[in-house]
């Protein structure tokens, strides 16, 4: 494997776990992924 | 159209209501089947069951599940929606034409309350006493026709599990017209007066009146002031309830012993029990498992087994992961030529993952563990014994759930306080929860006690995996203790709480119970875990140091990670700790399991042999400082464990109590004092072992 391949590869799978982050960071969700965020009870407001 | 609207208003509106466990959403759920829908009650997030079934005479019929009450007198805001719907004051749910009030056969006289206020109420009822089958095992035989006579409604016995009296049951709510209640609780004469006066200034159905006037003698001042009543209203509930104390009555508790002693009357007409004096299996195993000692004992020997079973039964299918996890890195090390492709793979993707996934069947274990002393009725046996320590530290009763989720996640510890109506209560029980050794921990003990006593027998690794379990505990009383005496002071109600009969655990429940959390744990290693090992091998990897033949250690402290370590040494020299262990505390900010892929990461990278990894304990064990010393001497790793135990080390929980709690200062603050609490605890292990002569 000529080391080009090698580098553009590596810098795939990190650019890959950055936007893994970024898109769970700035994605709205609706759960937790705990399943049991539905289940409500009135939050501690103000 | 016509007949679209006669056949709207021809739909019978009935309501399930009844004590929890009792059996109401079995019921619903063989009434309406699949015709059910599941929504919220308007302005509060309890939840709404509706749902259709056809009537003996193939007519709809409309079915409502209330949520479980105890009483109308409400505790709680579940319960203040079934008396609101009761009582026809919520304007987008219609008063029901009928109630099925679903008993507990096996518990009849607490059930039979709420069914004393139900018939106050002006409504049909149909009493579905529930559970027979449960009551004859028992020793307890109901005389049905008695209770109907006494209760003045029908009584139809069911057995909800296995479909018995659902025919019966349709054919009393067919009935046309449906009977009113033919019997009324009789309360003392001065607290008919005063309601019966009360009524009448109500501006309501005369039909609600009556049962309104004595929900709101009940009242105490705090929460009449609170009802959106007229002052009108308000003065006059307040006389009244002057007048029944001038007769030496409290207003509510009147009421209270006169429903009781109604409900005595009822049983002793209807219920015998020939072997009543016998003490059942349940009473005498709670005998011990209650007891002021013995129960604790049970508790710890319970925990203890839990494990010792940890780490004897586990330790066959980790040694097996272990080996796949390394073959797989070896296979990949030997087919990729030298370069950073193959260290990343090998180095941070699997070495990373494979080294949280090896914990796989310890964690496994530990749910096997909570769900058969859940599923067995053993934990609110748990909760009753440590309720005494609970109180004692000023938490609330109903914070033992939520406590005692947060050993599996402290999420859903987090969320379980939405159960806990007052605001500081369960303010006091989220700063605590995360303390408590979630199974994210356990991969953390794990590796530092083999890495501590690797030739340690698995009673002696068991001993002190208890003691961090226990060190968890009593710090999340001390401040619990300390929080409930300075930032939150409050008063702390009792706990109300039900033992439920001891059972064989249902091994198909615990299973899939294993099944889904073993899912959640994978599906975390695979996404999240492997993220953040890439990652931390980019910054344990780059930049590369300017001498092509520095040595790995060098590249590594040249690294971002190492800068990273170094930059954090200072902060924790005092605790014994190293850089290298810095960058596992960094990396594992955000979920406590990645010290383990860390420290894999880190050791690995800075690794000469990359052909024969060897066990991460060992090369740990095996770690130098610049002057000779071990790094991870006992007093290291026990502080280490003590850091974790006491560190807020995840991102995720900070999110959801910042989600809960609506604030930023909050979660804020619970980092800052878990962390300065983990720091302080890990400081006087070291220095305080080292001051008696330790390592």
């Amino acid at each position: 494997m000529s080391p080009l391949v090698d580098h553009i590869l590596v810098a795939l799978l990190i650019v890959g776990a950055l936007a893994f982050f970024a898109r769970r960071f700035f994605s709205k969700k609706k759960s937790c992924g705990s399943g049991c965020c539905d289940v409500g009870k009135p939050k501690i407001g103000r | 159209m016509t007949t679209l609207v006669q056949q709207a208003e021809t739909v019978r509106q009935v309501a399930i209501a009844g004590n929890p466990n009792c059996g109401k959403s079995t019921i619903f759920n063989a009434l309406t089947g699949m015709r059910q829908k599941v929504g919220n009650y308007p302005g509060v997030t309890v939840e709404k069951k509706t749902g259709r079934f056809f009537g003996s005479h193939g007519e709809t019929m409309s079915l409502l599940d209330l949520p479980g009450s105890y009483s109308l007198q409400v505790r709680s805001p579940d319960e203040a929606v079934a008396r609101d719907v009761l009582l026809g004051r919520l304007p987008d749910t219609p008063r029901p034409d009928v109630i099925i009030a679903v008993v507990d056969a096996s518990n009849l006289e607490r059930n039979l309350y709420l069914v004393a206020q139900l018939l106050d109420l002006q409504l049909p009822v149909v009493v579905a006493l529930n559970m027979v089958d449960l009551a004859e095992q028992n020793g307890c035989v109901i005389d049905v026709a008695a209770l109907r006579e006494k209760l003045g409604v029908p009584v139809i016995p069911m057995i909800a599990t296995k479909g018995v009296g659902f025919i019966e049951l349709k054919q009393a709510l067919s009935c046309d017209p449906l009977p009113k209640p033919a019997v009324c609780v009789p309360m003392p004469e001065v607290i008919e007066t005063e309601a019966r006066a009360l009524a009448e200034k109500l501006d309501i159905s005369s039909d609600i009146a009556f049962p309104e006037a004595l929900l709101l003698l009940a009242l105490h001042d705090r929460a009449l002031a609170e009802l959106a009543h007229e002052r009108e209203i308000i003065d006059a509930t307040l006389a009244a309830q002057r007048r029944i104390r001038d007769v030496d009555l409290d207003p509510m508790s009147a009421q209270v012993d006169a429903r009781y002693a109604w409900i005595q009357k009822v049983c002793h007409a209807a219920v015998s029990k020939p072997g009543d004096h016998s003490v059942s299996i349940s009473d005498r195993i709670d005998g011990v498992l209650t007891h002021r000692f013995l129960g604790w004992a049970a508790f710890l020997g319970a925990m203890a087994l839990m494990f010792f079973c940890i780490f004897t039964v586990a330790q066959y299918p980790m040694d097996w992961l272990d080996g796949a996890c390394t073959g797989l890195a070896n296979w990949v090390g030997s087919k990729l030529p030298a370069s950073d492709l193959r260290s990343l793979l090998t180095d941070g993707a699997i070495a990373g993952v494979g080294r949280v996934v090896v914990f796989l069947p310890q964690i496994l274990i530990l749910y096997f563990f909570l769900g058969v002393l859940e599923d067995s009725g053993y934990m609110a046996r748990a909760a009753f014994i440590m309720d005494r320590l609970m109180s004692r530290v000023g938490l609330h009763g109903k914070s033992f759930i939520p406590l005692l989720s947060s050993f599996a996640c402290a999420i859903p510890g987090v969320m379980a306080t939405r159960t806990i109506e007052n605001r500081k209560d369960r303010l006091v029980t989220i700063l605590v929860a995360p303390l408590m050794s979630c199974s994210a921990r356990l991969p953390v003990y794990a590796l530092m006690i083999a890495v501590l006593i690797p030739a340690a027998n698995a009673l002696q690794k068991a001993g002190i995996m208890l003691c961090m379990y226990l060190l968890g505990i009593i710090a999340a009383f001390v401040m619990a203790w300390l929080f409930k005496r300075t930032l939150l002071k409050s008063e702390t109600p009792m706990l109300l709480l039900e033992l439920p009969p001891y059972r064989m655990p249902s091994l198909q429940t615990v299973a899939l119970r294993m099944w889904e959390r073993s899912g959640i744990f994978l599906r975390r290693a695979g996404t999240v875990i492997l993220a953040l090992s890439i990652l931390l091998w980019a910054l344990a990897t780059y930049p590369k140091p300017s001498d092509p033949n520095a040595s790995p250690a060098d590249a590594l402290a040249h690294s971002i990670a190492g800068k990273m370590g170094h930059a954090l040494e200072p902060a924790i020299r005092p605790l014994g700790f190293d850089w290298k262990i810095g960058i596992g505390l960094i990396g594992s900010f955000a979920a406590r399991e990645v010290f383990v892929s860390t420290m894999s990461i880190v050791y690995n990278v800075e690794s000469s042999d990359k052909e024969n990894i060897e066990p991460l304990r060992d090369t740990m064990r095996n770690e130098l400082r610049a002057d000779g010393r071990q790094v991870f001497t006992p007093l290291v790793c026990i502080g280490l464990m003590v850091f974790y135990v006491l560190a807020m080390q995840c991102i995720s929980t900070v999110a959801v109590v910042r989600r809960e709690t609506n604030s930023w200062t909050w979660p804020l603050f619970q980092i800052g004092y878990m962390t300065a609490l983990a720091w302080l605890g890990a400081f006087a292990v070291f220095q305080g072992g080292r001051l008696l002569g330790f390592q």
